[in-house]
């Protein structure tokens, strides 16, 4: 009997573990989001204003950001004064597959970063912040919705992370 | 020269590897779509051939490594350092200038607005020209540039290539650290171009000498008024002048007691006297001394040093 009652209560605590996990990650991706924003509006400042480069502008969101963009910044950065004779595209693809893997962007949201990537570098400085812009603009567009729907679907995970338990519990007893 | 390879497309990047090119005399790349790759070393005209070797200019065509569209694109993406946006008012004028002070000259389809050129697109020539700090060229002819104990003005005058810019870069270290019996002076250079001191961030990577402050990246009219007001150099050298603003700017800084050191392009004195505005600063004494280069089959080798008023002072033995 007390044995079923540990199990029972295992089977509850986990998945409800499980359904506040997913809030979190919502969450985090919220931050993520709000983060990536005020880089890339600081990238397009230091190409508006500081006349400087692209690496240079990638060091500084490197030092100002958090991770995990932080590194992908910081590995570009590295990347692009190695010269290893790869397109700025491809640094940028590599960049996201070694340092944002364990991101909780969506795929559409990547696909926006990635986007950005392409189009960066062989371009004059109004399309570069065109393209920037963009992006910023699809990012903010992406974190609204989000917002909008956080509170809601914060809510559900959680009761369906608890209830999910209750549930197997139940059919196990 | 892993400076130069690092501009280079990946796939062209081998065959100049292969073909152990003598850095220390290569002067020019050139690059054209769809063409053969041709390279000067030491004043004479090579080919790179397909298997990276390199092989004599007037060797056949196919023989011949071409460059291809996206290799040129490429290679001006790496010059650019992915930032191409960054270099967009050089590139206007057709040029960008590199880490190391090595130039990339463009051409190809230009945009134009209102008769003013706006951008460059569809780059299909690339001439990258290499800058090298030939340090001592300059020590033969500077006692030429001295009038007792005080420095005069100088001209240095050459066609493209000729190696003005590699004798005065040697000629500001040599006055900036001071000589035998002549104690350093302050020189303050106007960089437009980044090719005298090839300044990385802000800091020279040429040895321009412990007395020399740089003005990077900013127009030379501009750069030689703000220099003159900020650091009161005894010296201002400043890199091929010709527009009616930069005369102006050399004029104003010369009448501020300021000597002048500065590069033009021409071959004689009466050519460039044929320009506008050049014969008047002679005439005025702005410039007390003429130095004619060689030309670009004997780089940065004097021809001739005259005063200002043409008087001949040295003449190189034929």
């Amino acid at each position: 009997m007390w044995l079923k009652a540990a199990g029972a209560a295992c089977v509850v605590l986990s998945c409800t573990a499980m359904g506040f996990l997913k809030s979190l990650r919502l969450n985090g991706r919220l931050r993520e989001l709000t983060e990536l924003k005020r880089l890339l509006g600081l990238l397009e400042g230091m190409i508006r204003f500081g006349g400087g480069t692209l690496e240079e502008a990638f060091e500084v969101a490197a030092d100002r950001g958090s991770p995990p963009y932080s590194g992908f910044f910081s590995e570009l950065a590295a990347q692009m004064k190695e010269c290893g004779g790869k397109t700025l595209g491809q640094l940028w693809q590599k960049a996201m597959e070694t340092k944002l893997g364990a991101s909780g962007l969506s795929e559409d949201e990547k696909a926006v970063l990635r986007t950005l990537g392409r189009d960066l570098g062989f371009l004059d400085r109004e399309a570069q912040l065109k393209a920037l812009a963009l992006s910023e603009e699809q990012l903010e567009e992406a974190r609204e919705r989000l917002l909008e729907e956080l509170p809601a679907k914060t809510k559900l995970y959680n009761y369906l992370g608890i209830l999910a338990g209750v549930f197997i519990t139940i059919l196990l007893i | 020269m892993d400076e130069i390879l690092k501009i280079l497309a990946g796939s062209l990047r081998g065959p100049f590897e292969k073909a152990e090119i003598p850095f220390e005399s290569l002067q020019e790349i050139r690059l054209r779509a769809g063409l053969p790759i041709f390279l000067r070393i030491g004043g004479r005209e090579y080919g790179l051939k397909q298997d990276g070797g390199l092989a004599e200019a007037k060797a056949p065509a196919a023989a011949l490594r071409t460059a291809e569209e996206q290799e040129l694109k490429e290679t001006l993406e790496y010059a650019g350092n992915y930032s191409l946006y960054a270099y967009e008012d050089e590139l206007r004028q057709g040029y960008l200038t590199i880490r190391g002070g090595h130039r990339v000259g463009v051409a190809g389809r230009a945009v134009s607005e209102g008769g003013r050129i706006r951008a460059m697109r569809f780059v299909s020539f690339l001439n990258i020209r290499l800058a090298h700090q030939v340090k001592g060229c300059a020590r033969a002819f500077l006692p030429w540039l001295w009038e007792k104990d005080a420095l005069q003005s100088a001209l240095i005058l050459s066609p493209p290539g000729g190696g003005k810019t590699t004798l005065l870069r040697d000629l500001i270290r040599l006055i900036s650290e001071g000589t035998e019996g002549r104690p350093g002076r302050t020189v303050a250079v106007a960089d437009e171009r980044s090719e005298l001191a090839a300044c990385f961030r802000g800091i020279p990577q040429n040895d321009l000498g412990p007395r020399t402050d740089v003005m990077d990246g900013c127009p030379k009219a501009e750069g030689l008024s703000m220099l003159i007001r900020s650091m009161s150099p005894e010296a201002a050298a400043v890199d091929e002048i010709g527009g009616e603003e930069e005369l102006l700017a050399v004029r104003n800084a010369a009448l501020c007691g300021c000597r002048i050191l500065a590069t033009a392009h021409g071959s004689s004195r009466e050519e460039l006297f044929l320009k506008k505005g050049f014969q008047r600063l002679f005439e005025e004494g702005i410039f007390s001394r003429l130095v004619v280069l060689a030309g670009s089959g004997h780089p940065g080798t004097p021809l001739a040093v005259s005063r200002g008023d043409g008087t001949l002072l040295w003449k190189r033995e034929a």
